[in-house]
């Protein structure tokens, strides 16, 4: 199912339902309609997500820390 | 030495000149307090200066004639790095009052390895942003060109470095804040592999991508401050000798380039860039093959959701870290970072789990591409240090935000974890200095050094000293 363009009625819902920060209405908004142009826009991010979601991964696991004896490090 | 000489001297000139006596700490500190105090003003690199304590440490250092390997090499810390009973702001009126109640694990090494702080340097507030522009206290300026960024968001390290305030600076790098700084304001700017240097006492942006950095005039002093921090006896008081910056000076020399082979990923990494960055590349690459360095494409890791993977870890692990000042102070946060965090908020576990597990692809690909060379090269970034205030930049007749394209090259290394240097590629016309990105194996530091060194002590390769 194709993504909706959200709104900020649909922000301030999740807001509401979700044990999350009280974000401003100004601050959703910017989410929903970027003027700042600092940061992706929140449908642009969500566009990119499904992209995302869209590759299979297999059993790769999430990156961690880096060792020094993980093939072909090198360690001086 | 001239004391009017101070503010340009390496670091290992500065240690001969300590050593022999031909200058005390207590000069040293001074020269140096002298320039912040006339230059600072127009750098605005600094936004805590540190007289009163960087006078006493040299003073005691005077005192103690110890063989440290940097006894009395002054330097400045991005202020997001804890001094113990010093404010870290993070450029930030969220953390104005914030007092730390530690030194950072690497002010403590730094301490026994000898340097003393000459204070905090400004940056884009809690790193956010690579342009380095800060509302509260003011946007530190480029050296070649004062209506120009220095670049972000260790701005304030990269000038306090390229003014000629110290010899050498911390910075951190989420996506290239130690880098394209270093690149646009004409330095050497390492970051090293993921986890090398402790980020602990270290404000957090993003823990997955954060990386503390090293800021210097030279690679020889680069490695000079790496080996301090990583020296596995700098645990307790230097005894003396075998620390010395000459033994860590060889070791770069002692590793021959000839036989060695340098990855060129050309596909992204080569598009959309300055004219002029992309032939001072190209010169970099037939020098080092002058140097009998074999040069190999290589196939470029599928770089399409690059900054998406990026993007999605920052913006949640951020808001989890500020959450607490986002309940008591949320006014004090400048509006994009706070716009962000709110962008954190509303991205699925899932969303987060899946670009984590992207970043362990990424490792893996450019991994594998360290199977048949030993180094990658790219442009550092893609354009010369930006006016202040510009929002957008074209290169090619690509448009895209200042800040993206000052990070284009650098921020992927963030996430495989791989150490990345920048060094100075030349000069553009414009006057503006130009970088190329070395990118090594993981943990592979000093051999980065050895090309990077390669290329810094090449004349064609030297930038005239900035006219500040």
């Amino acid at each position: 199912m194709p993504l909706t363009k959200p709104s900020l009625e649909s922000l301030q819902a999740i807001r509401q339902a979700f044990a999350s920060y009280d974000f401003s209405d100004a601050d959703l908004s910017e989410l929903v309609t970027p003027k700042l142009g600092l940061i992706t826009g929140f449908e642009d991010l969500m566009k990119e997500i499904e992209k995302l979601r869209a590759v299979d991964l297999g059993s790769t696991a999430p990156a961690l820390g880096m060792t020094p004896n993980a093939s072909p490090s090198h360690e001086d | 030495m001239r004391t009017d000489l101070l503010g340009w001297a390496s670091v290992s000139e500065l240690s001969a000149a300590l050593g022999s006596g031909d200058l005390s700490c207590a000069e040293v500190v001074d020269g140096c307090m002298a320039r912040i105090s006339a230059l600072n003003p127009s750098a605005i690199a600094f936004i805590d200066v540190y007289e009163v304590e960087a006078r006493a440490r040299a003073a005691w250092l005077d005192q103690h004639g110890l063989a440290h390997p940097l006894r009395g090499i002054p330097y400045a810390l991005k202020d997001l790095i804890d001094i113990k009973g010093h404010r870290t702001s993070a450029g930030s009126a969220v953390f104005a009052d914030h007092i730390a109640e530690n030194d950072a694990e690497v002010v403590t090494r730094l301490d026994r390895a000898g340097g003393v702080c000459l204070g905090k340097a400004n940056l884009h507030e809690f790193a956010y942003g690579a342009t380095g522009e800060n509302q509260l206290f003011g946007t530190a300026v480029n050296a070649y060109d004062s209506s120009r960024l220095a670049g972000g968001s260790s701005s304030g390290s990269a000038a306090a470095v390229a003014w000629g305030l110290v010899p050498f600076a911390l910075g951190t790098d989420t996506g290239g804040s130690v880098r394209s700084p270093a690149a646009l304001s004409g330095l050497v700017g390492l970051k090293p592999t993921y986890g090398r240097l402790p980020m602990d006492g270290v404000v957090p942006y993003s823990w997955s991508l954060d990386h503390l950095g090293i800021l210097t005039r030279s690679v020889s002093d680069c490695a000079a401050v790496f080996g301090a921090l990583t020296d596995s006896n700098n645990s307790g008081e230097y005894s003396g000798g075998g620390h010395t910056l000459s033994a860590w000076a060889s070791r770069i020399s002692s590793t021959a380039l000839r036989g060695k082979t340098i990855g060129v990923p050309r596909e992204f990494f080569f598009d959309n860039v300055d004219q002029e960055i992309l032939a001072a590349t190209e010169s970099v690459i037939d020098f080092l093959k002058r140097e009998g360095v074999s040069v190999k494409e290589v196939a470029t890791p599928d770089l399409r959701f690059a900054r998406t993977v990026s993007l999605t870890i920052q913006m949640p692990e951020a808001l989890s870290f500020h959450m607490p000042w986002l309940e008591k102070r949320p006014e004090a946060y400048g509006e994009d970072f706070r716009t962000g965090l709110a962008l954190g908020q509303q991205l699925l576990a899932e969303h987060y789990v899946r670009a984590k597990r992207f970043m362990t692809i990424y490792r893996q690909e450019v991994d594998r591409a360290f199977e048949t060379v030993d180094a990658l090269i790219t442009p550092s970034t893609p354009i010369v240090a930006p006016k202040i205030g510009t929002i957008d930049v074209s290169t090619n007749g690509v448009t895209e935000p200042v800040g993206n394209a000052m990070m284009r090259f650098t921020n992927f290394f963030n996430t495989t974890g791989h150490p990345a240097i920048s060094v100075p590629s030349g000069i553009h016309s414009s006057g503006l200095p130009m970088g190329v990105q070395l990118v090594g194996r993981a943990f592979g530091e000093w051999e980065l050094f050895a090309f990077a060194q390669a290329i810094n002590v090449e004349p064609a390769f030297k930038l005239p000293r900035p006219a500040v």
